[in-house]
C-alpha cells in the first residue's frame, strides 16, 4: 500500500514541476528538455519503489500511475477548471503586426521562436503573419493573413 | 493583452487564467527555492541544523533530531572515564531505536547483548577508567511522525531521551 501512495504523491510532484518549469514542445524537445523530463522522472522512480525490486512493486507502481493519468483525463474533460490547470490555455503571442510581450513572458518564449516556427511554416517574410500562438502543448501556431 | 475581437474564435486565450498561473508559478520557484536553503541547513535531515547533542554525564549523544526514513544516520554514543572504571560499559537502548528503526551496525561489536523487557542491553570491553566511543548506525524503517528513543548506561544518570522526526 505504501507504494500506491509514494506513486500518487509522486505523480502528483511531477505533474506540479512539470507544469511549473513551463510549456515544452513535447515532439520538438532539446536535449535541455530532455535533461529535466530524465532527472524528474528517474529521481522518482526511486522514491515510489523504496527497496522493495521486486517485479510485483514495479506493476503496483506503474498501475497507479497509469490510474493517476486515467483519471486526471477524465477529470480534465470533465472540468474546464481542471483542464486550465493541468495544461494551460493557448497564448496569443503576435497579433496582427504587434508583439504582445506580456504573454510571451508568461510562456517564456522568444521572438526567434516565433519566427523559427514561421519559417517552418513556409513563411519567407513575417508581414505574411497574422497571429502567433504558443498551444497547451507549447508549440507555435501561425496564422497567416 | 489580446483584445477580445482578435481570433476570439479560435484561440480561447484566457490571460487572467494564465496571469494567475503566472504568480502562482513564481510563488512555487519562491518555495522550492526557499525549502532547496532549509535543506542545505538540515530542516529536512542531514545537515548542521538536524545533528543535535544532549549531555547527561557520563554520557554524550550525537544524533539526528530530523531523520529520513530509509537512510542511515550514525548515532555517536560517548561515555566518560567514570563509566568505564570496571573495563566494560553497558548500554541500554529502548523506544524507536528498536520498534521503528534498525541498527544497522554498531562500531565497535559490543561483547554481549542481552534483551529485557524494556529494550536491549549492550555491553562493551573498554580500558578501564578511559573515555569510550560507541558508533550505532541507525535506519528507520518507514512510516513518519515524531518518535522516541532511550539511551542510558547502567548505574549512570538517568537515560537521555532522543527525540527524532521521520520524514517520509
Amino acid at each position: 500500500m505504501e507504494t500506491v501512495f509514494r506513486a500518487i504523491a509522486a505523480y502528483m510532484v511531477l505533474l506540479v514541476m512539470l507544469r511549473i518549469t513551463g510549456r515544452r514542445q513535447g515532439k520538438r524537445m532539446t536535449s535541455f528538455e530532455i535533461l529535466l523530463i530524465f532527472l524528474l522522472g528517474g529521481q522518482m522512480t526511486q522514491s515510489i519503489l523504496g527497496e522493495d525490486r521486486s517485479f510485483v512493486n514495479a506493476f503496483i507502481g506503474v498501475s497507479t500511475v497509469a490510474l493517476m493519468h486515467a483519471l486526471f483525463a477524465t477529470w480534465k474533460q470533465r472540468s474546464e477548471l481542471v483542464e486550465r490547470l493541468v495544461d494551460g490555455t493557448p497564448i496569443l503571442v503576435y497579433a496582427d503586426g504587434r508583439w504582445i510581450e506580456e504573454s510571451m513572458d508568461m510562456v517564456r518564449v522568444q521572438r526567434e521562436d516565433v519566427r523559427a516556427s514561421a519559417r517552418g511554416e513556409g513563411i519567407d517574410d513575417f508581414e505574411k503573419v497574422r497571429y502567433a500562438i504558443v498551444e497547451r502543448n507549447g508549440s507555435i501556431s501561425i496564422i497567416k493573413k | 493583452m489580446a483584445e477580445p475581437e482578435r481570433g476570439e474564435n479560435i484561440i480561447y486565450e484566457n490571460v487572467p487564467f494564465e496571469r494567475r498561473w503566472m504568480r502562482f508559478e513564481r510563488s512555487m520557484w519562491l518555495v522550492l527555492s526557499l525549502s532547496l536553503l532549509a535543506a542545505s541547513f538540515g530542516v529536512f535531515g542531514r545537515g548542521a541544523h538536524a545533528r543535535q547533542t544532549q549531555r547527561s554525564a557520563p554520557l554524550t549523544v550525537e544524533y539526528d533530531s530530523v531523520v529520513r526514513s530509509r537512510t542511515q544516520t550514525p548515532i555517536v554514543v560517548k561515555v566518560d572515564g567514570s563509566a568505564t572504571q570496571a573495563g566494560h560499559v553497558r548500554l541500554l537502548l529502548s523506544g524507536a531505536l528498536l520498534d521503528k528503526a534498525r541498527l544497522l551496525d554498531i562500531v565497535p561489536k559490543p561483547a554481549s547483548e542481552e534483551v529485557f523487557e524494556q529494550g536491549v542491553a549492550l555491553t562493551f570491553k573498554t580500558l578501564p577508567g578511559k573515555p569510550a566511543s560507541m558508533t550505532l548506525v541507525q535506519k528507520v524503517e518507514g512510516g513518519m511522525g515524531r518518535v522516541q528513543s532511550h539511551l542510558g548506561v547502567d548505574h549512570g544518570s538517568s537515560p537521555l531521551t532522543l527525540n527524532q522526526l521521520i520524514l517520509p
